[in-house]
């Protein structure tokens, strides 16, 4: 399958490491912004990056924290971009992408959409990527006092939601 | 109570995985890189890429291939991606005296990276105009003067029908050509491409068209066009219209356009 490589110390890493992670990238993305072709290109652009970046990625032992820095930073310029509101025809409002398909999980789901998209961020990477709240301040480039706080914030919306929903959903942990 | 981690991990695994290889990475990687390279590379080599542009671009936007100042292969009636390739290796035998001079005929005054932007946008409306009214009377037939660019994307608007919109973007991502589907897309089919999505509104028409060669297009048809206030009627334009006027290959997003002497054919 890869015997097409014209730069081996590249190439082939770097296509290991995407048939190893590209799933978790994209279902990160898809969290995130909750539509398939964004999530898709998102990951798209932040692979690319990595691949002009490989050998100091490599050399440097930390492959998967700047694909995921540069995935949910393409998200953050996303949502601030300005031509987006120029789209002609467009409904300005978000409409809720459909919830994948799993029994149970359609309340998290609207829950997660419901969040303001900086909430939804720390929440992928605190509670789907586990990170600590130093390590997503890094990713997002904010102070750890505005993690704790937004994590908190976002962790009552989603308790309250998920009440609400009546599946009384808890979550119970400090790192 | 369920953990909110192990929630979140199954409403993750949940997620269906688009249908795509690493090897497609490895292709947009290499790209991106080339494209690195290409905007470090030294003076000399820079000028001949740019120049290099807009032969092509100037070839390429009368509709064609191949016809330009100082061509002598003659126009060809053939859009297809092989007369379009062959049109950028004969470009490339004018001398560099005339390829200057093809740029330097832009206007006074205006950069570079602005006369070579204005040649693309003409370009793409050329091609439209070919594609979707041959006759001409419905796109915009004056200067260019709306202009959107982003990370290799470039596009413009339209004047359409006298008073609607006619949106194009040409890039290598649906998030640089700024095409949203929330939700609300269909996927056709269209040859030329490798998808194609559809987003029917009322008043307007949306489409975004991955093109054989990796670029991505987008057209929108609107009876509106909210920046001037005016509007028209009917758009006159079907969705597969659309389609096929954005699997154009010569229609090709602005890094595309730019190639070292040497480079053509190589990946």
């Amino acid at each position: 399958m890869f015997n097409s490589f014209r730069n081996e110390e590249r190439d082939h890493p770097f296509v290991e490491y995407v048939a190893a992670r590209r799933a978790k990238l994209y279902r990160t993305a898809y969290l995130i912004c909750g539509d398939a072709h964004r999530a898709d290109d998102l990951v798209q652009i932040a692979l690319a990056k990595a691949y002009v970046a490989w050998p100091r990625l490599e050399q440097a032992g930390n492959v998967d924290a700047y694909v995921r820095r540069i995935l949910v930073n393409a998200h953050v310029d996303e949502t601030r971009r300005s031509w987006r509101r120029e789209r002609p025809g467009l409904d300005e409002v978000d409409e809720a992408a459909p919830a994948p398909s799993h029994e149970g999980n359609e309340d998290l789901w609207t829950a997660l959409r419901a969040l303001a998209p900086g909430q939804r961020r720390i929440v992928v990477l605190r509670h789907y990527w586990g990170l600590s709240i130093e390590e997503t301040a890094a990713d997002l480039g904010i102070s750890p006092g505005t993690v704790k706080s937004q994590t908190s914030d976002a962790l009552a919306h989603l308790r309250r939601a998920l009440t609400e929903a009546g599946t009384g959903a808890h979550h119970d942990r400090s790192r | 109570m369920i953990d909110l981690d192990e929630r979140l991990q199954r409403l993750a695994d949940s997620v269906e995985l688009p249908a795509t290889s690493p090897l497609d990475d490895l292709d947009r990687g290499r790209a991106r890189r080339r494209h690195r390279n290409l905007g470090t590379a030294g003076a000399a080599l820079t000028t001949a890429a740019v120049i290099g542009t807009s032969v092509v671009l100037l070839s390429g936007g009368t509709g064609h291939p191949g016809a330009g100042p100082g061509f002598a292969g003659g126009p060809s009636a053939s859009h297809d991606a092989t007369s379009h390739s062959e049109s950028r290796d004969a470009a490339k035998e004018m001398t560099r005296e005339e390829q200057l001079k093809a740029v330097l005929r832009g206007a006074r005054g205006t950069t570079l990276d602005e006369v070579l932007k204005s040649q693309v946008l003409s370009g793409y409306r050329d091609v439209l105009r070919e594609d979707l009214y041959p006759a001409g009377t419905r796109i915009q037939t004056g200067p260019i003067t709306n202009q959107q660019s982003g990370e290799h994307t470039l596009g413009t608007k339209l004047d359409w029908n006298g008073g609607g919109m006619l949106q194009v973007a040409v890039g290598r991502s649906l998030e640089g050509v700024q095409f949203f589907c929330d939700g609300g897309c269909t996927q056709q089919s269209v040859a030329g491409a490798t998808k194609a999505l559809v987003l029917n509104q009322p008043g307007s028409i949306s489409v975004a068209v991955f093109q054989d060669d990796g670029d991505i297009v987008a057209l929108t048809a609107d009876t509106s066009f909210g920046n001037n206030g005016t509007s028209t009627k009917t758009l006159g334009l079907t969705v597969d219209q659309l389609l096929t006027a954005a699997a154009d290959p010569r229609l090709d997003a602005p890094d595309h356009a730019v190639q070292l002497p040497g480079e053509v054919g190589t990946q």
